[in-house]
């Protein structure tokens, strides 16, 4: 069951434009939106709460347009990306504050809220001295007081320690697998590996790919590297590697190769065995462009 | 505590926490100290002459502009509004809470000014009911002002700006320049409220109001209209635009 849908989603700033004709669904289970910087993640994410207007398309969140109907906040729970809170307030008052908007007036669910995130001890401080950290995890718990059947979470972990991290991955986890719609953007490939069920990668505003993780790295996988080799004598070493089936070209530099491999997996396999049947010595090896955001622009090159 | 209260109550614990709070409050002290300081402060005309030009043609618009342009412009460019606009709450809601926050702080701050000369002015005058019109006056003065700037506070991050040369050209220059532009002046509006229930004020308070009339229902019922349409207003920006950054 669908219960975020959104149909030719265009969204433009002036001459800029942050999100270019997207459609897709989202329903129960965690789903990743992963982009590198200025991908349009955070864009598209406004747009499904009614922060931003879609300059063309549309987005129903559980069969309504939520800037007419904001009645469907009840069932949403928001996590800006922004790390803007209220200072003044303590974590338990924020909490309790957000939870009552959201009619929710039991100060149970404040602490059942405050215990999921581990700010117990921290809980009665005001919220203007917590680290940027702690600030994501208020910001979670203040999210999850009304107990929402759609979480829509603009980069959650940034400035989370590792620990606490594992500790939120895992709650996203568990609570995509109570039923609810939980929708995380990250920059962070790994991290959405761990929690989501499926993808959806984006770049320059649009859709580069969509489906399974798996999905995702068998596209990947076909992606052409470009390897930097340093190796006492790179002559020798690319006449011998451009015998194997997985190198498409090199460049030669006085002491270093560059290869543009077809299969990246393949050719890691083949480069050790070539150089010491070429009778060369590597020194270095490192990818020129191993960036998520080259892998993207790839995904949106082939599409 | 319904919602909206909760929200009513967020933005005043924030707007009077502000350090620029307790520097309004301090320049509303200015007709207290003259009044304190003067011969003629034994005088209930000395307390007219003061508080009518002093505070409700300087400091009250600047503590109303201060105050109410913030009401909902710090949520908007300080990015919290997230937390108000993604809850299940009407936006015409939203707006009220601004309007009635931003009314509420305003008048508190004011009446530092009215509350502290009326103070004075009761001990060197003896009489003790000489601010009661002043009071009404800024109560009425802040519900105006409180209409025009929370929706320019939404609106515009320069709204303090925008607010000063509504204070200083129109409300100072165009609106006092001709006697039928007063009407269309809030603090004047303000003042005819406070003239209308204030026996005995001297005559160059009377002339400050232009051609505005003294009365104390068409004030009031002025202000809750201009309140109406600025409710409806900030509802439709709420709705209509986008209201944080690309």
């Amino acid at each position: 069951m669908n219960t975020v849908e959104v149909t030719r989603l265009s969204k433009w700033f002036g001459h800029k434009v942050a999100v270019s004709d997207i459609t897709c669904t989202f329903g129960p289970g965690v789903t990743g939106i992963l982009g590198p910087n200025g991908a349009g993640k955070t864009t598209l994410l406004r747009c499904l709460v009614g922060l931003l207007h879609p300059s063309d398309g549309s987005v129903t969140v559980l069969g309504k347009d939520p800037n007419r109907w904001p009645d469907v906040f009840g069932k949403v729970a928001f996590v800006p990306e922004h790390e803007a809170v209220y200072e003044q307030m303590t974590a338990r008052q924020f909490i309790a504050f957000n939870a009552r908007l959201n009619g929710v007036t039991d100060p149970a669910a404040t602490e059942a809220a405050i215990e999921l995130v581990d700010l117990t001890s921290a809980a009665d401080r005001a919220l203007g001295g917590f680290s940027k950290g702690m600030r994501q995890r208020a910001k979670v718990a203040a999210s999850l007081a009304h107990e929402p059947d759609i979480l829509i979470l603009d980069e959650p972990l940034n400035g989370a320690d590792p620990v606490q991290r594992a500790k939120l991955i895992e709650l996203f986890v568990t609570l995509g697998r109570s039923g609810k719609t939980v929708l995380v953007s990250s920059h962070v490939l790994h991290e959405v590996d761990r929690m989501a069920d499926r993808v959806i990668a984006m770049i320059d505003g649009r859709l580069a790919a969509i489906g399974s993780v798996r999905q995702l790295r068998d596209l990947m996988t076909d992606v052409p590297r470009s390897i930097r080799v340093e190796v006492d004598h790179p002559r020798r070493l690319a006449a011998a590697l451009m015998a194997t089936a997985f190198v498409q070209s090199v460049t030669v530099e006085e002491h270093s190769i560059i290869v543009d491999a077809r299969d990246a997996a393949g050719f890691a396999r083949t480069l050790a065995p070539t150089s010491q049947l070429a009778g060369t010595v590597i020194s270095r090896v490192r990818p020129q462009d191993e960036s998520l955001e080259s892998v993207f622009r790839y995904l949106v090159g082939g599409r | 505590m319904s919602a909206i209260t909760a929200i009513v109550a967020m933005i005043g614990k924030r707007l009077i926490g502000r350090r620029v709070a307790l520097i309004l409050a301090l320049l509303t002290l200015a007709p207290a100290v003259v009044l304190m300081v003067r011969d003629d402060g034994n005088q209930p005309a000395a307390f007219h002459n003061w508080v009518g030009p002093l505070l409700f043609a300087l400091a009250l618009p600047l503590v109303a502009l201060l105050t109410a342009s913030a009401a909902l412009g710090e949520e908007r460019f300080g990015h919290t509004l997230p937390y108000l606009m993604v809850k299940p709450i009407a936006r015409t809601s939203i707006a009220g809470a601004g309007w009635v926050a931003a009314t509420i702080v305003s008048f508190a701050i004011g009446m530092v000014g009215v509350g502290s000369a009326w103070a004075v002015a009761a001990v060197r005058t003896g009489e003790t009911g000489i601010g009661w019109g002043a009071a009404v006056g800024a109560a009425i003065t802040m519900i105006g002002y409180a209409a025009v700037f929370v929706p320019v506070g939404l609106m515009a991050r320069q709204s303090t700006l925008i607010g000063l040369a509504f204070i200083l050209i129109w409300e100072g220059v165009i609106a006092g320049a001709g006697d039928t532009l007063a009407v269309a002046s809030l603090w004047r509006t303000g003042l005819s409220e406070y003239v209308a229930v204030t026996p005995d004020v001297p005559a160059d308070v009377l002339d400050a109001l232009g051609n505005l009339t003294p009365g104390a229902w068409g004030a009031f019922a002025k202000v809750l209209v201009l309140s109406a349409m600025s409710i409806a207003g900030t509802t439709l920006l709420l709705r209509h635009r986008d209201l944080v950054k690309e």
